[in-house]
């Protein structure tokens, strides 16, 4: 058992794979957001990076209107759609958003952990105590040449 | 120095404000408290005994720089999956740390500019400042980098 699977173990019945190293400088909603090199949070003490135009909060709807200025719009189904790039908010039995990961070509989806590491994993999968529930998933047309969501 | 409470020649007891004297036992010309005064040192005093005393022995002993390494592991050990600050912060291990104050900040900085982690909640809580530009914030490296430039010119020459 590794020490992620530790930390998820709805991951332990399912296929997945770490896809990068550990690295500190960014997070899951940056990853979602298609960044690596920035920490996307809207926390209370203003240190962190955060749409300048959404409220500063920590709520499903204000990280809906943070993706929203990338053209993410909500979505009914986090089935895989042909042309379409999808998101995904995890939230704790409060409705705090936790966690976002992204969903690849694939239709199999990307997480970046914490300062861990990002893994490819099932959507489910990292439902649990650590993370919650997928609350809201969000879509926008993929861009057809050169988007920074392309997986290699 | 031990206590020993004599009654005021000068004062009655009226119930209310105790016309003690305390002195120290072995040299009883040493006046260390009256009345109120006198509990307000006894109190500082056993408190002082019980924070001591009442703790682990090996904390007994600890450092600033041990007890931030120890607090420091117990955090990252446990909130390494964490995409929220805002939850690391809340971390007991965390908020202790913010609790050490002032002497924590030189050892919190040489943290930065060894490896760049999230003590920014920490660092600008205790001091109350907040030298990171508007237009870095969420660069792990470049906060770093601005609360290290800001540690040198504060004096912190170890940085």
């Amino acid at each position: 058992m590794s020490h992620i699977d530790q930390f998820f173990p709805g991951l332990q019945s399912s296929e997945w794979r770490v896809t990068s190293p550990q690295d500190d400088g960014y997070n899951c909603i940056a990853w979602a957001a298609g960044e690596d090199d920035v920490w996307w949070e809207p926390d209370p003490m203003d240190q962190y990076f955060w749409p300048s135009d959404i409220p500063r909060k920590s709520t499903v709807s204000a990280f809906v209107e943070a993706f929203g200025q990338r053209g993410f719009q909500p979505c009914d189904s986090y089935e895989v759609q042909e042309g379409f790039e999808k998101v995904a908010v995890y939230t704790d039995r409060d409705g705090t958003p936790t966690h976002m990961a992204r969903q690849l070509p694939s239709g199999r989806w990307t997480s970046k952990l914490g300062g861990l590491e990002d893994i490819e994993h099932d959507l489910e999968a990292l439902e649990g105590s650590g993370y919650g529930r997928v609350a809201v998933v969000m879509g926008r047309p993929r861009e057809a040449v050169g988007s920074e969501n392309d997986e290699s | 120095m031990r206590f020993a409470p004599e009654t005021s020649a000068h004062g009655t007891w009226d119930g209310y404000n105790w016309p003690y004297i305390g002195v120290d036992q072995h040299d009883r010309s040493q006046v260390i408290g009256t009345g109120p005064g006198l509990s307000a040192v006894i109190k500082a005093v056993y408190k002082e005994i019980r924070d001591y005393f009442g703790g682990p022995a090996t904390r007994q002993q600890e450092t600033v720089q041990e007890a931030l390494e120890r607090l420091a592991n117990e955090w990252r050990a446990e909130t390494a999956f964490m995409s929220s600050v805002t939850d690391m912060a809340m971390h007991p291990a965390y908020q202790r740390i913010i609790g050490m104050g002032q002497p924590v900040v030189p050892y919190l900085l040489r943290e930065l500019a060894m490896k760049p982690d999230h003590w920014f909640w920490a660092l600008k809580a205790i001091t109350d400042v907040d030298p990171v530009p508007a237009c870095d914030r969420g660069n792990i490296q470049r906060m770093a980098d601005a609360w290290v430039r800001w540690g040198k010119q504060q004096g912190f020459s170890e940085l």
